[in-house]
């Protein structure tokens, strides 16, 4: 009798070893999908361009792009699986590629399988693009002196995330501003320009919908009023940083972490008026010669740079009323202050009545080594 | 007349109920009965004598075992020019020989065990006494560096074969009149003697009475090594794991002793085994305690860090490469990739041929001469791994898995626990070749299920971790300074527990 | 083995214990059941919550203190008699058994959704149960060992949290008590599955060494749990905001997810691998308890042989009805029910504790007269 238990245990193991392996997925054999661009088609469907990297090809650093309309996400990868000779994955996938056209009806369905499906990467960037995403990878992977596109591409949001160029928005991040009431999401915009791929700033969101979009420069700002900058060069430009000489037209400095302070108000008619301080610290990199060590020259300085920069805050968020879209979380901040205040009205319809306003006042803490 | 053991490494205990075998008067009832004893033992040499006043007398002795000279030179003359009267005292207690160790009997079955162990034994006619004289001497290697557990500083002895100078090189190393030795005799054909070490007032004497009934019990013809008590005396047959701690080390054993353990020595095996002990003790070498405490405890870690790869390195790529695509960094996708397309076997099939030639390797080097196995090494790391890779048997990746595996199960400073380490690896790969990373974790905590249930000698195995012991866990991972460390561990239960005066 | 040593534990033990019964599959889903009833004020209706459970903890061992050093099992052969007796321990058995096949499923069902969703169940069951019955096999004391692992791994998981730290609003979390002082503590009266694993106690009790520390130990480990279920709900709500936490299932896999880590991108499989030990204690206790009150019921504590069938037949039978649920829902639904039939069962203790006044006048009274 035991003797039979322990050969039946032996015979069970061993066809467990033998048969066993169920989801074996062994690497090689897997094409993983790294970018994901996502437009309309011509019939209104949509039209999903995975990408690919060719393992075990004839030429090296070659990459495959499929292109294939289908009515779900999840339908590219369907049908790239009936005409690639590797199982195709996306467990891999880095960036998901959405045309403006598609994220102006809203894209938050989209998103979706990549928060329901555990195998998909819920930290893949969200980027929108101006224009197609088939042609901007289409084009991409014909860049001879770049690494494959995905890299190509997640080296350049990298970079400027960290240079606060574009938000880190990743799926998550998206998921959380649209679900969160008073909070909209931003994504980081690019495009195809002149035969190469730039990054042009970020693309504002009311609810799922894009509304509107701001270049690199206001996007460093918008991330400063988010509290979420760590730094980024800026450029001033205009006659006020003319110089005594005249030679050159703007001064060059880097922006450091800011210091937010906002502050809440209502006025008789029940209007918030919103006030957003921020302190900016300044690395000055780049001016003229002579005198940029005087007391008096640094705050003359500091003024232009904060009243520059106070104007241009405005502007960013002028823009941002105009698109009805609310990353700074300042109805988020009203719903956690004013929470019967926040009940008793439609955020949406008074954000953009809103008075708000940003004040921005800098320190040069630094001019480099010359005076 | 009761035997008295005079000499504690003579502890001969007389096997078989014939205790009744008495030195008879008649010398040539004793010759009768030694001949019966020792037909067909060429070594024995039997030697009829007479003293001086025409006493016929016998001695016996092995010959390879005893001193020969000494016995020509001392005890032959004295022996011949004393009379038979003179020999024994009146009470036949004594005797008159110039020897520093003698001994008297009257039973034939205590005399021939002493004969067996290099005592020549003199019979005397008209006696029924005969004297045994402690003349051992035979060919021993000298005490040599360890050469299993190597040491960069502190003392380099090894324990050779021989009990006696072991326990001698044990006492020159703690003078005090505490360190005892309990004897016993085991092998019911070899008759093996086995000291049981320890130091009184500070080892658990609940344990060290544990430990030598379960000695005691021991029913075997013959034991070759201190392996050979572990194995039966270990309290769970069913586990891979050491119960008890070899080593060939003195030092290590007079500090295991100093920690209130106990050591047991057993004649004719070059090593000591130490009880009880926990699953830490064998990651840790005597060198740690020897230098720095901040530089010793970056080597423990690193050792047990070494521990963790040496046993889930391969299964984990095992697990990623078949199952867990996604954990693979971005940048490593392309070339892992592009290394193992022209691979045809599945992952587990390529770690284990890399693998078991490996291990094939390691066996074969220990048995061959020494310059042999280095060229042998040298064939098998670098000419078998790099042809692999050509043939496209193996992906470049595996090679430099499998050999960081290798090396880092190398940083186990004991044997038995490479070994055990080594066996487990392969469990943990099959099961993560069937479910992955959960097939690791199921293993890990198989693994870990398995060695909270262990103990030794009734103490816990994983002790200063589960159950959790903050004095003793301090120097597990770590190594504190010698002024943290006041405390003896507490796995030996030690009647005094701190370590020395304040 | 099978001495009575093996099951002795310490009033530490018992700390470890309590925790391994509490912390494991509820809280899983604990923030997003919460976040549908009171939204972003789910770790206030836990404080509340944990206070009752304390409560609770306090008069159970009240109870078996009267009945020093027996478990509930001849509690009920004392109380009711022989035959009523061996009927309710047989209920109060299948009750713990039911428990731990719907934590099995919820383990394997954990497992394919993260990491195998082909396995077949049976098989990955059949494997996931392993290191549960060896452990089982060999008594208490072992099963608190291994448990040590677990508070050391929750500590972890905390660590995890601290990842994360710098993406938490606490706008999220603001104004605290929205949803209403009344409804949060109508919510943290209502049963949760999250809490129950105290009333193990009642299973356990004559094997603890120092009877005098078991309520403080059991409180501790009480006010551990509901720590580290304020600190999970409140993170969770601050992250992912009360709307998006209603629309997940398992938020702290979530979670897991949501982390991008340096190099490795993805450190999700990673959690599951610290869960994984959590788990296999959880279903561990109540396995433990189910088959240790079948071997007091039988009577066969000290009989190997005979231990060892009822063991492996135990082990089959839970894995097969471990397949019994139909899908997800049901299960879901099922395991929620749990923390209810817990508190029958602590209900059924105290009927037991006031019986034992009755019984204990009538002795008296018997005497007397």
């Amino acid at each position: 009798m035991k003797r039979l238990l322990k050969l039946l245990a032996l015979f069970i193991s061993l066809t467990l070893l033998l048969t066993g392996c169920w989801d074996q997925r062994v690497f090689e054999q897997i094409g993983y999908i790294l970018s994901v661009g996502i437009e309309p088609s011509e019939n209104d469907n949509l039209l999903i361009t995975s990408v690919y990297p060719v393992i075990g090809g004839a030429e090296k650093g070659t990459v495959d792009i499929i292109s294939k309309e289908a009515i779900i996400v999840r339908g590219a990868r369907t049908h790239s699986r009936t005409m690639a000779p590797k199982l195709i994955e996306g467990g891999k996938v880095q960036q998901v590629l959405i045309s403006d056209s598609l994220a102006k009806d809203g894209i938050h369905d989209l998103l979706e399988i990549f928060q329901r499906d555990v195998t998909l990467p819920a930290v893949a960037f969200v980027v929108i693009v101006e224009g197609s995403p088939q042609e901007l990878l289409k084009k991409a992977i014909e860049f001879k002196t770049k690494p494959r596109v995905s890299f190509y591409l997640y080296q350049l949001l990298e970079n400027n995330v960290k240079l606060s160029n574009i938000p880190n928005t990743k799926v998550f991040d998206f998921d959380i501003n649209f679900f969160a009431p008073g909070l909209d999401p931003i994504v980081p915009l690019i495009k195809l320009e002149n035969g190469l791929i730039k990054i042009s700033g970020s693309a504002l969101f009311s609810e799922d919908k894009m509304t509107g979009k701001l270049g690199h420069q206001e996007t460093n700002l918008l991330l400063g009023m988010m509290d979420q900058f760590k730094y980024a060069d800026f450029i001033f430009s205009g006659s006020d940083f003319s110089g005594k000489n005249g030679e050159k037209q703007g001064v060059a400095v880097t922006l450091f972490k800011s210091k937010r302070k906002v502050s809440i108000n209502f006025d008789e008619e029940g209007k918030p008026i919103v006030e957003i301080k921020l302190n900016y610290i300044i690395n000055l990199d780049e001016f003229e010669w002579d005198d940029t060590m005087e007391p008096k020259v640094q705050e003359d300085l500091e003024k232009k740079f904060g009243s520059n920069l106070t104007n241009m805050s405005n502007d960013v968020i002028k823009k941002l009323q105009e698109a009805n879209s609310d990353p700074i979380g300042i109805g988020d901040m009203i719903r956690a202050k004013y929470y019967d205040y926040w009940n008793s009205i439609d955020w949406k319809e008074m954000y953009q009545e809103a008075d708000i306003k940003a004040n921005v006042e800098v320190e040069i803490e630094n001019v480099g080594i010359i005076k | 007349m009761k035997v008295v053991f005079i000499s504690p490494l003579l502890a001969y205990k007389c096997r078989g109920d014939n205790m009744q075998e008495i030195v008879s008067k008649k010398l040539e009832d004793n010759i009768k009965y030694l001949d019966e004893q020792f037909t067909d033992s060429p070594d024995v040499k039997r030697q009829k004598l007479l003293l001086k006043d025409g006493t016929p007398a016998l001695l016996v002795y092995v010959e390879g075992l005893i001193d020969t000279s000494l016995l020509q030179r001392d005890i032959l003359p004295s022996l011949m020019n004393m009379e038979s009267s003179n020999i024994f005292d009146e009470s036949l207690q004594i005797a008159n020989l110039p020897s520093a160790n003698t001994i008297l009997s009257d039973n034939l079955k205590v005399l021939i065990s002493y004969i067996l162990s290099g005592w020549p034994v003199i019979c005397i006619n008209g006696f029924d006494r005969a004297i045994a004289v402690n003349l051992i001497k035979y060919e021993k290697r000298g005490i040599s560096e360890a050469t299993m557990e190597k040491n960069v500083k502190g003392s380099n002895e090894a324990f050779i074969e021989s009990l006696n100078t072991n326990i001698s090189v044990l006492r020159r190393s703690i003078k005090n009149e505490r360190l005892k030795f309990k004897m016993i005799v085991l092998g019911d054909i070899t008759n093996q003697s086995v000291a049981i070490g320890y130091i009184e007032d500070l080892a658990n004497p609940k344990i060290v009475e544990v430990l030598s009934k379960k000695i005691k019990e021991i029913k075997y013809d013959g034991l070759f090594d201190v392996g050979y008590i572990e194995q039966l005396i270990a309290d769970n047959q069913i586990t891979p794991f050491p119960h008890y701690m070899s080593t060939e080390r003195p030092d290590k054993t007079v500090s295991c002793l100093l920690e209130g353990m106990i050591a047991i020595l057993l004649d004719g095996t070059p090593s000591a085994l130490l009880a009880p002990v926990s699953f830490f003790s064998f990651f840790q070498a005597p060198d740690d305690y020897n230098g720095n405490w901040m530089v010793a405890s970056l080597i423990r870690l690193l050792r047990m860090f070494g521990l963790i790869i040496a046993l889930f390195l391969p299964a984990l790529y095992i697990a990623i490469v078949s199952y867990h695509y996604y954990m693979i960094p971005l940048n490593l996708l392309i070339p892992l990739a592009e290394s193992r397309a022209r691979v045809p076997f599945p992952p587990i099939i390529e770690v284990l041929i890399l693998e078991t030639t490996l291990e094939m390797i390691r066996e074969a080097t220990i048995r061959l001469p020494t310059f042999i196995a280095t060229s042998l090494g040298v064939v098998g790391g670098l000419i078998i791994g790099q042809a692999a890779v050509d043939a496209g048997i193996v992906s470049n990746i595996i090679i430099i898995v499998v050999s960081i595996t290798a090396i880092a199960s190398f940083l186990i400073p004991n044997y038995d626990m490479a070994l055990t380490i080594r066996y487990i690896r392969f469990i943990v790969m099959f099961f993560a070749a069937i479910f992955g990373i959960i097939g690791v974790v199921i293993s890990g905590v198989f693994l870990l299920a398995h060695l909270v249930i262990l103990e030794s000698m009734g103490e816990p195995y994983f002790k200063p971790m589960f159950p959790f012991r903050l004095n003793d866990f301090k120097d597990t991972l770590l190594r504190p300074s010698l002024k943290a460390l006041r405390k003896r561990p507490s796995i030996a239960h030690p009647l005094d527990k701190s370590r020395g005066k304040k | 083995m099978m001495n009575n040593k093996a099951n002795e534990i310490s009033s530490g033990q018992v700390f470890i214990f309590v925790v391994s019964g509490q912390i494991g599959f509820g809280i899983l889903s604990l923030a997003s059941t919460l976040a549908e009833d009171v939204g972003h004020d789910g770790w206030i209706a836990i404080a509340f919550a944990g206070l009752i459970t304390a409560l609770l903890i306090c008069m159970i061992v009240a109870t078996l203190k009267r009945f020093d050093n027996i478990t509930i099992i001849e509690i009920n052969n004392i109380i009711f008699g022989k035959y009523i007796g061996r009927v309710l321990s047989l209920f109060i058995i299948a009750y713990l058994t039911y428990t731990a096949v719907l934590m099995m499923r919820k383990f394997n069902d954990i497992i394919k959704i993260s990491a195998l969703r082909l396995t077949p169940s049976i098989v990955l069951t059949s494997f996931l149960i392993i290191p549960i019955v060896y452990l089982s096999w060999y008594g208490l004391k072992y099963i608190c060992r291994y448990s040590t692992l677990k508070i050391i791994l929750i500590l972890t998981v905390v660590l995890y949290y601290m990842l994360l730290l710098k993406y938490l609003r606490f706008t999220f979390l603001q104004p605290i008590g929205a949803a209403g002082g009344m409804k949060i503590i109508k919510v943290s009266f209502s049963p949760f599955t999250s809490f129950i694993g105290y009333e193990l106690l009642t299973f356990i009790y004559p094997y603890i060494k120092d009877k005098k520390k078991v309520l403080k130990s059991a409180l501790y480990a009480n006010a551990f749990t509901v720590a580290f279920y304020i600190i999970t709900v409140a993170f969770l709500t601050g992250f992912f905001g009360e709307t998006m936490l209603e629309q997940l299932i398992y938020p702290v896999f979530s979670l897991a997810r949501a982390y991008r880590a340096p190099v490795f991108e993805r450190l999700d499989l990673f959690f599951i691998s610290l869960w994984f030990p959590i788990m296999v204690s959880t279903v561990l206790v109540y396995y433990f308890c189910a088959y240790n009150s079948l071997k007091r019921l039988f009577n066969i504590e000290n009989n190997k042989p005979k231990s060892k069938i009822l063991i492996w037949s135990f082990t089959i039978m839970v894995v097969l009805l471990s397949r019994l649920p139909r899908d997800m829902i049901q299960l879901n639904t099922l395991f929620d029910q749990l923390g209810y039939i817990a508190t029958v069962y602590v209900g059924f203790i105290f009927i037991c504790y006031a019986l034992s006044f009755i019984k204990r006048r009538k002795k008296k009274n018997e005497k007397a007269s």
